[in-house]
């Protein structure tokens, strides 16, 4: 799937495993170097101090080698000389190697340096080394076959580590390296036995087999990208702690490690063969809202939650998926267990963010609480009423409906649909021009080209045709916000769009092209969603799971250079991000017409 | 605390139940808030930096202003007019008043992620981690709360309130999302009274020194009381600086206990973090003990002690130990950046290490004492002096103690610091080789050891070693407040 020939490999990715805190990177500065990194300690790749150089070693020497990757391991190779190397989620890693050894060195992203070790210990029961390393916990390096040695270095005056290099050494016998790498903060993480290292390869490739198995297929054509896709969720899961209860996918593995509240929905969409998973996807957020407001937090690190705020985005996942598949996964007990979250959730927005105007139109405090950073429809500030967010309030209304039903209270759940009939009523009255939902602050319209204008197209048949057919022509005319490789987040009729540092004010961004498309598929335009999801699909998988292209060179609406931010870099366009993938995976599965 | 001027760069003003504070820098004032911990975007907690400069304006030129701070209140005098600064702790609250200027509150620049709103219940800044509601009681407000689009934050957060009838009146609330501000009803004069009655009586929980002393008294004082804060795990703690603290280490808030002369305030100090390393706890439970303050507490308090004493002794005992002898897997555990004794390499014996356990085992036999267990604190008792024996066959070797790599065998001199711990032991040490240390190096923890010359019955010594250190504190400031609050303890003991 990866590697060193292959169409992808782990300069913008990152070869990681579900449920393991490790990955490895292929740095950009020195190609052919991999790296070996952790998610825990929530620091970017580009200023940790917690990097490996990973050195393909012959008879103790560094040799230069190739790589090759797929769901099961990892394989170093230069000719005979070979390492492995598998994760688990088991709180360690494996490596297997023949006529080789492997040294991992420690080298910081900010100064090269090896600080980030605050000491290591050969182990009195001969069991391997211990490594402590501050935020990024402690590092148990043991041999199943040959030899570990660790080389450190400290500078006696500052207590500073200088260098610290961990070798796995092979049996000089029988040429066989085989080692173990243990990831914990306390003590060693209860992990089983080791078991050979060709089933646990074969038991990480069924894992993930298991994982691809609660999607559906991809439309014809969209398969190869569909498997990266998946891999990427499944890569992305993280390990279960105090902090994060459940799994949660995070946004990506390298650059920021968090578990970003509405992208949980996002991930549930597509899963519709397992849709048990999906529901918990989606109310996984909930084991985190505030007793007292109904809040749900922004975004969850493995140090906790954060006091940012998202869209409230279950609805519209919840509605996609039982306009898909039904709604069975909604027991009873499930309806009871949830309804007064998601109702609570549903009462924040309408009461912390009332517009005050005596109904459910809520005015936002700032553009993440759209989802949306830059796009232009908040140039004029806040607090700004967003048709977006309404839209999103409509169909998360219509599910606390549903769950009030499912509960057996009848009566709540008429006057939730009521709610959501009101509003829906609103939208088309209030923040509908004619030709665009319009964003208002104090009460007036933002003038903008923003794709965000179109999307309460999330509310499908709700809406009047004309309304469906305004957005469906917006949409799909070329050279406006259709672009070659899917919709442009501005229009590329906008002087002020861009390609730099930016995620909607230009850039082809993943989520907005599934929640339109997912929209325009909900309102009967399937045309259109198919020709918008293909090109955006087609691009991600000549391209790479990453969340926002830029789809020219140059800018359309004045003709200059377009400039881009120098790589690599955290921001959109750089790296893989399971955002995309999730939004690949239900374009891929669900839009595109089979 | 007449005068915290000394103070307003480096602690600055505030009050131990707000997150409120004031500093000068610059040459001005400038409001903040009390560091919090690493943000989303951030890799450390934020420095101690100020988020909005006080200026006092007439006819919208600023004036140049002076300033007098106590605990209760910071007065500003210009030329033109006045200014009072109070923090109002029952609205959770800065108040600014003034006469006969205007006010600005000026950031300067627009730092990453300020984001600002006029709204009808007032201004709403949320800027670096102060989150602020700014309301005027009288005068009024003006604020440009241009979003900045491609930028992600407002532009730079200016706030002017233009006096009314020659009186300014602003009241900054610390208010956490989605929560109504609290009512005012104190005027600022019932806010300062208020907040010095309550330093005041904060004071008297803390152990009394000789009159001669009560300036030192009083800047640990002041520390102890501003730095008083809720720490990451929610409970209540002590830092080093509000300014720039948000977390402490577990062995700080031991230190920090022995400055109070109730063992209910002292414990949780002891407790409210899991124990790590140094592991001085045992010295701290041995003050609680020795002074009979736990003798007026619970006996479920007693247990908690001797739980977490025990837990951390059997921990030790589990996985840091080679042979029958402990020892330092790394170097931060000595509590030390750079220890000299790693200079032989891991794992590493050290005499300091013994003398923890030491008193560790001391003050698990006095805590079994309490509960009446005989037996028990028998053999705790005779665990110390098993260790003892350890500490000194082992590593006491030519005059000197040293620290030994347990698989080379190879040692080398401890440092002084280290060394000078096995004075905690008290009378557990011999003589002769308790004699040498008493000139070592007290500082950070290591004024624990003075404690044990009192221990050992040395208190000529300890006396003198007191007032040396408390002469150093007077010349140079108090600098630390962990270390500040073992030193008043210390006093208290032997002057």
């Amino acid at each position: 799937m990866f590697g060193t020939y292959e169409k992808f490999n782990f300069v913008r990715a990152t070869f990681a495993r579900s449920g393991s805190a490790d990955y490895i990177i292929e740095d950009y500065h020195r190609p052919g170097v991999l790296r070996l990194g952790g998610t825990r300690q929530g620091e970017m790749q580009s200023i940790t101090g917690f990097l490996f150089d990973l050195k393909l070693t012959v008879n103790g020497a560094p040799v230069k080698y190739t790589y090759f990757a797929d769901e099961g391991s990892i394989l170093l190779e230069n000719g005979e000389a070979t390492v492995e190397i598998a994760f688990t989620d088991r709180g360690h890693l494996r490596v297997y190697g023949e006529n080789a050894g492997l040294t991992l060195e420690l080298r910081g992203a900010a100064d090269g340096g090896a600080r980030a070790c605050r000491g290591i210990i050969a182990l009195p029961d001969g069991s391997g080394y211990e490594g402590e390393f501050g935020k990024a916990g402690k590092r148990l390096y043991k041999a199943l076959a040959g030899a570990v040695l660790a080389d450190s270095v400290f500078d006696n005056a500052t207590g500073v580590c200088t260098s610290l290099k961990i070798h796995l050494l092979p049996d000089a016998a029988t040429g066989i390296l085989e080692a173990a790498v243990h990831e914990y903060t306390g003590a060693v993480t209860p992990f089983g036995e080791y078991e050979e290292f060709e089933d646990l390869v074969d038991n990480n490739k069924a894992d993930f087999a298991a994982w691809r198995a609660i999607y559906q297929g991809a439309a014809k054509g969209y398969e190869d990208g569909a498997k990266y896709a998946a891999w990427t969720t499944w890569s992305h899961r993280s390990v279960v702690t105090d902090k994060l209860v459940e799994p949660v996918i995070l946004f990506q593995n390298s650059w920021l490690t968090t578990g970003a509240s509405w992208q949980q929905s996002y991930n549930a969409m597509p899963m519709l063969d397992n849709p048990r998973e999906a529901w918990r996807q989606i109310c996984t957020m909930f084991n985190y809202q505030d007793a007292r407001t109904g809040r749900l937090p922004g975004m969850l690190t493995y140090a906790g939650g954060n006091t940012g705020m998202q869209p409230p985005f279950q609805g519209f996942a919840l509605d996609f998926i039982r306009r898909k598949i039904g709604d069975d996964f909604l027991t009873r007990d499930e309806c009871a267990r949830m309804y007064p979250k998601f109702a609570k959730w549903a009462n924040y927005w309408t009461t912390y963010r009332s517009a005050g105007l005596g109904d459910d139109v809520t005015a936002i405090l700032s553009p993440h609480e759209s989802g949306w950073d830059d796009a232009s429809c908040f140039t004029d500030g806040f607090p700004a009423s967003d048709p977006n967010n309404l839209a999103f309030l409509v169909l998360l209304f219509e599910s606390v409906a549903r769950l009030a039903l499912g509960a057996g209270l009848d009566g709540d759940a008429a006057a939730w649909q009521l709610r959501a009939e009101k509003l829906t009523e609103t939208i088309i009255d209030e923040f509908w021009n004619g030709e665009l939902f319009v964003t208002k602050v104090k009460g007036h319209d933002v003038v903008s080209l923003t794709l965000a204008a179109y999307q309460p197209i999330i509310l499908g048949k709700r809406l009047p045709q004309n309304i469906i057919d305004k957005v469906a022509e917006k949409l799909t005319e070329e050279g406006a916000f259709l672009t070659g490789i899917g919709l442009a987040s501005e229009s590329m009729r906008s002087p002020t769009a861009t390609f730099d540092v930016s995620f909607v004010n230009g850039r082809v961004a993943a989520p907005q092209n599934m929640i339109l498309t997912v929209g325009l598929q909900a309102a009967g335009k399937q045309a259109e969603a198919d020709l918008i999801a293909r090109r955006f699909c087609a691009h991600v998988q000549n391209e790479g799971v990453i969340l926002g292209y830029a789809p020219y060179t140059y800018l359309p609406a004045t003709g200059e250079t377009a400039t881009e931010p120098v790589p690599p870099h955290v921001t959109d366009g750089w790296p893989w991000s399971s955002w995309c993938a999730n939004s690949y995976l239900t374009m891929s599965t669900q839009v595109i017409g089979k | 605390m007449d005068n915290l001027k000394p103070h307003m760069k480096t602690l600055g003003f505030g009050h131990r139940a707000s997150r409120h504070m004031v500093l000068e820098q610059n040459g001005k004032l400038w409001i903040t808030v009390s560091a919090e911990g690493a943000s989303f975007f951030l890799d450390s907690a934020s420095a101690a930096v100020g988020l909005l400069e006080i200026d006092l304006i007439d006819g919208g030129e600023s004036v140049p202003y002076t300033y007098e701070a106590a605990v209760g209140s910071i007065g500003l005098k210009s030329a033109k007019g006045s200014a009072k600064i109070v923090i109002d702790t029952a609205a959770n609250a800065l108040r600014i008043t003034g006469e006969g200027v205007s006010l600005r509150l000026d950031a300067k620049t627009a730092p990453g992620m300020a984001t600002s709103i006029n709204t009808p219940r007032g201004t709403e800044l949320t800027i670096g981690s102060g989150r602020y509601l700014f309301q005027s009681r009288t005068g009024k407000i003006s604020f440009d709360d241009t979003w900045l689009l491609t930028q992600f934050h407002s532009v730079t957060p200016v706030l002017n309130l233009a006096a009314d009838g020659g009186k300014f009146d602003l009241v900054a609330y610390d208010v956490p999302a989605d929560t109504e501000p609290l009512p005012v009803t104190k005027t600022p004069e019932e806010c300062a009274a208020e907040n010095e009655a309550d330093f005041l009586e904060f004071c008297g929980t803390l152990v009394p020194v000789t009159a001669e002393w009560d300036d030192i008294r009083g800047a640990v004082a002041y520390r102890l009381w501003l730095g008083s804060r809720a720490l990451s795990n929610g409970e209540p703690g002590i830092v080093n600086n509000k300014l720039v603290s948000s977390e402490t280490d577990a062995w700080r808030q031991s230190l920090t206990s022995f400055a109070f002369a109730d063992a209910d305030k002292a414990v949780p100090l002891i407790l409210n973090l899991p124990i790590e390393y140094p592991f001085v706890q045992g010295s701290a439970v041995l003050r609680l003990l020795e002074s009979g303050l736990l003798k007026k507490t619970s006996r479920a308090t007693v247990y908690q002690l001797y739980d977490a004493l025990r837990a951390k002794v059997l921990w030790l005992q589990e996985n840091r130990t080679l042979g029958g002898v402990f020892y330092y897997a790394y170097r931060f555990e000595t509590g030390l950046p750079a220890p000299k004794i790693f200079a032989v390499g891991e794992p590493v014996a050290s005499p300091d290490l013994y003398a923890y356990l030491i008193t560790a085992c001391e003050a698990l036999a006095q805590l079994t004492d309490l509960t009446y267990n005989d037996g028990e604190a028998s053999r705790w008792r005779t665990r110390a002096k098993e260790l003892a024996h350890d500490l000194v066959s082992e590593l006491w070797v030519d005059n000197t103690f040293v620290a030994k790599n347990l698989y080379t065998g190879e040692t080398t001199p401890a440092d002084a610091l280290l060394a000078n711990m096995t004075l905690t032991i008290g009378k557990l040490l011999p003589v002769h080789i308790a004699a040498p240390l008493g000139d070592g190096d007290f500082a950070g923890f290591g004024i624990l050891a003075a404690f044990g010359l009192l221990r050992a019955g040395s208190t000529d010594k300890a006396r003198k070693i007191t007032e040396k250190l408390l002469k150093s504190a007077r010349e140079n400031g108090v600098t630390d407040t962990a270390y500040g609050a073992a030193l008043l303890a210390l006093a208290h003991e032997t002057l």
